[in-house]
């Protein structure tokens, strides 16, 4: 350890414990009772309704937890995966779960099956229905790709991390007449969600995901944690400019405590 | 014909025939100079030929279209000015195709592998493995792609941490492996990095070049032939580069076409309601 | 005996307590006792993955071998292209890579091996990959609309992008002085400037949206979801 470290700089530390305190205070907010107020996101309303269409129509719905690993990002697709999955149980529609990394498999059958035990209907979950394609981006959009052309899914929810494959697997669902709903956090898929799907939530929308359909208060609670922490990025994007449009750049304050 | 409902067929044959027709038939374009591009040529030129740039080759066959011409082309200046190069990479694919493109240039810019250039292969690295790796490279790597000691390769005689490195090169396929070592290896040694990404994944790259995180970007193909320009070694990217331009022009085409009939759907609608 | 949803919040909030001390306390302080254990900790968490391919694989051979057995005529020959390929690439693998030396005709082997590695994989990867360009254009077409001032201006700024990096753009407008610079720079710049503000913006949410992620999973603060049963 010479002294080089992939250690948080003080300034780091305490902008993470400041938005990490925020987000825990307002959860406590909410515990307390205190009414909060969430916005509309349109994508996330329409999950319902496309889960319904499904329904109505006698055919599946397919849902894919995108192709990362087991973290963050995948955690909050499983969430919204749960209420998907009983949805299928209490409407008595099939749901086919497309998994593309191995860890993710075992935890989104798991997932899928509480959904159908919490419903009171645990004989109706079929575990062939939680499919493990393959364990790499392109050999499982083909196969998703494939699924969905034997399939015909009605309604299919694109929630997780995707890459290059995004646009593929939601034109083929265009093919086949899906209804889509679509969301990542990744930045350069965006664009071709929108362009693709009929509905799509992104940006901090996507993680708010699963506190937005709940309405629980604990979760609401974290939602106005995430929205102050971005006041404070905010003030500090401020302050910066005025310190840098006053002393330049390398005088600014704050350039120095970022190092 | 309805201009607003062209079968998906016929635009994929419109999109085969300007693809590929500029490759049977030779058509020279003139090759534009990007800031983003020549930062990473203006900052290579300033590098010391002591010590090692690491070549990342997180990339496989799939982008193989736009990272492979980026590789050879980045390969080509680092050998040619005799800059040690260290490659290794998270992709099973990458560090041994990025291999054999140096051992293609070698003989031709007089360099030998183990000396002018290593290739450590696939190593998956994660954040952990990551911050091991950049405090001790000798400890981390132990033996390069084809079971020699790192002891016994010329090249690492004077390398410990990545702070010896003189600059990290991430030809990408792949998302957030820049990120990773711009938030790990980036923040430890303030290192230079230059990232070389597909043309799909790289807008969310720009905010990181713009901070001056990045010396610069290689976007797609577009890239790849303004660095065989700025080398002044026309290979793949630049031959290439009349079919992209096709592409691109039946996009705008088939959009502007698009629209016209949507604009005179919308006019005739109006007027009947009128 | 613990229960479960306890035992597993408690093993979640000891595994997140590690890795925060780790990147907040300066080595200095634990004497680099926990940056150190990240050498443990990493090819752990490398080995839980690895076992849960295993799983994977289990569940792709359960299906497949009873479409074989069982499917209508499409499926078993999907089944049948699987299995050849899956036990081809798995035997070949496991004769090159383990113990080479010690075995008969690993040459052969090897040359099987690059063959399908190099000369199928890569490949099949390249032309997959170009199929986008096909999605890509038909979406566009299908998608942009110039509905309002909003979808024209996109359009507008859509058009210098793809014109402008590529050749074509700059030789459109060379026929005047400077002109095949236009649209290169002010492609440019648009990506620079205008998308990366946009998505820097997009960023900071998800980088903060991600930080209250973590937190309800690393306190077992997110309602409902895994392994605990939702009210």
């Amino acid at each position: 350890m010479d002294g080089v470290s992939d250690k948080a700089t003080p300034f780091a530390a305490f902008l993470g414990l400041l938005i990490a305190s925020a987000v825990l205070l307002s959860i406590r907010r909410g515990r307390r009772g205190k009414e909060l107020f969430l916005r509309r996101i349109p994508g996330l309303n329409s999950v319902d309704e496309a889960a319904g269409r499904a329904t109505e129509m006698g055919r599946p719905m397919l849902y894919a937890p995108g192709i990362g690993g087991l973290g963050v990002v995948t955690f909050a697709s499983l969430a919204l995966l749960q209420h998907v999955a009983r949805i299928a149980a209490r409407m008595g529609t099939r749901i086919l779960v497309s998994v593309c990394d191995p860890a993710v498999f075992p935890v989104a059958e798991e997932v899928c099956r509480q959904a159908y035990e919490i419903e009171g209907r645990p004989e109706a979950f079929r575990n062939e229905d939680v499919r493990f394609l393959a364990g790499s981006q392109f050999p499982w959009a083909m196969a998703t790709m494939g699924l969905m052309g034997r399939e015909k899914p009605a309604s299919a929810f694109w929630f997780g991390a995707f890459a290059a494959e995004s646009l593929m697997i939601a034109e083929s669902a265009n093919q086949v007449g899906a209804i889509q709903v679509a969301g990542t956090p990744n930045l350069d898929q965006i664009p071709f969600f929108v362009a693709a799907c009929d509905y799509t939530v992104f940006g901090e929308e996507y993680y708010a995901a699963s506190a937005y359909i709940s309405r629980d208060p604990v979760m609401t609670g974290s939602l106005v944690g995430q929205d102050i922490g971005k006041l404070v990025i905010m003030l500090l994007i401020i302050a910066g400019v005025i310190l840098s449009t006053v002393f330049g750049v390398q005088g600014n304050p704050l350039t120095g405590l970022l190092r | 014909m309805d201009l607003q409902r062209i079968d998906r067929r016929v635009i994929y044959l419109l999109l085969l025939f300007v693809v590929g027709v500029p490759l049977l038939v030779k058509i020279t374009l003139p090759i534009s100079r990007f800031p983003d591009s020549a930062g990473i040529y203006d900052t290579i030129q300033t590098l010391p030929t002591n010590k090692p740039v690491i070549v990342l080759g997180n990339w496989g066959g799939s982008t193989m279209g736009e990272n492979g011409p980026q590789s050879m082309a980045i390969l080509y200046h680092l050998l040619k000015r005799g800059i040690p190069v260290m490659i290794t990479g998270v992709d099973q694919q990458g560090p041994g195709l990025v291999e054999a493109m140096a051992r293609e240039l070698a003989p031709k810019l007089g360099r030998v592998y183990g000396k002018d250039f290593v290739n450590f292969g696939y190593r998956p690295l994660s954040s952990v493995t990551l911050s091991s790796l950049i405090k001790n490279i000798p400890d981390y790597m132990k033996k390069d792609a084809h079971n020699t000691p790192v002891a016994k390769i010329p090249l690492l005689r004077n390398v410990k941490t990545l702070g010896d490195c003189s600059m990290v090169i991430d030809i990408s396929g792949l998302q957030g492996t820049t990120e990773d070592w711009v938030g790990v290896g980036q923040s430890a040694y303030h290192m230079k990095m230059a990232s070389c990404v597909t043309a799909v994944g790289a807008p969310q790259y720009y905010p990181l070049y713009d901070s001056g995180q990045l010396v610069g970007i290689l976007v797609g193909m577009r890239g790849a032939a303004e660095y065989e320009a700025l080398v002044g070694r026309p290979g793949q990217a630049t031959r290439l580069m009349p079919a992209q331009s096709g592409a691109h022009v039946l996009v705008v085409v088939l959009i502007v076409l698009c629209n016209l009939a949507y604009m005179q759907q919308r006019k005739t609608k109006g007027g009947a309601t009128r | 005996m613990i229960p479960k949803k306890q035992l597993i919040a408690g093993i979640t909030f000891l595994a997140g307590l590690y890795y925060l001390l780790n990147w907040l306390l300066p080595a200095s302080w634990t004497g680099g006792k926990l940056g150190d254990a990240e050498n443990t900790v990493g090819p752990f968490l490398q080995v839980v993955a690895a076992f849960s391919i295993g799983l994977g694989w289990f569940q792709l051979l359960a299906i497949q071998g009873r479409n074989l057995t069982q499917g209508p005529v499409s499926q078993r020959v999907n089944a049948v292209a699987f299995h050849l390929t899956f036990w081809t690439v798995l035997v070949v693998g496991l004769y090159v890579n383990v113990r080479p030396t010690e075995l008969p005709n690993t040459a052969y082997a090897a040359k099987l091996w690059e063959l399908l590695f190099n000369d199928v994989v890569v490949a099949l990867g390249s032309a997959v990959f170009s199929l986008l360009a096909f999605f890509i254009v038909a979406a566009a077409y299908r998608a942009f609309r110039v509905r309002n001032l909003e979808a024209g201006l996109m359009m507008a700024a859509a058009f210098v992008v793809m014109l402008g990096q590529v050749p074509v753009g700059g030789w459109m407008l060379s026929w005047f002085p400077g002109g095949s610079a236009i649209l290169p720079k002010s492609a440019s710049w648009l990506m620079t400037v205008i998308a990366g503000a946009s998505l820097r913006a997009i960023g900071f949410g998800v980088a903060v949206g991600a930080i209250a992620m973590g937190l309800r999973i690393w306190l077992s603060l997110e309602r409902g979801s895994y392994f605990e049963r939702e009210a």
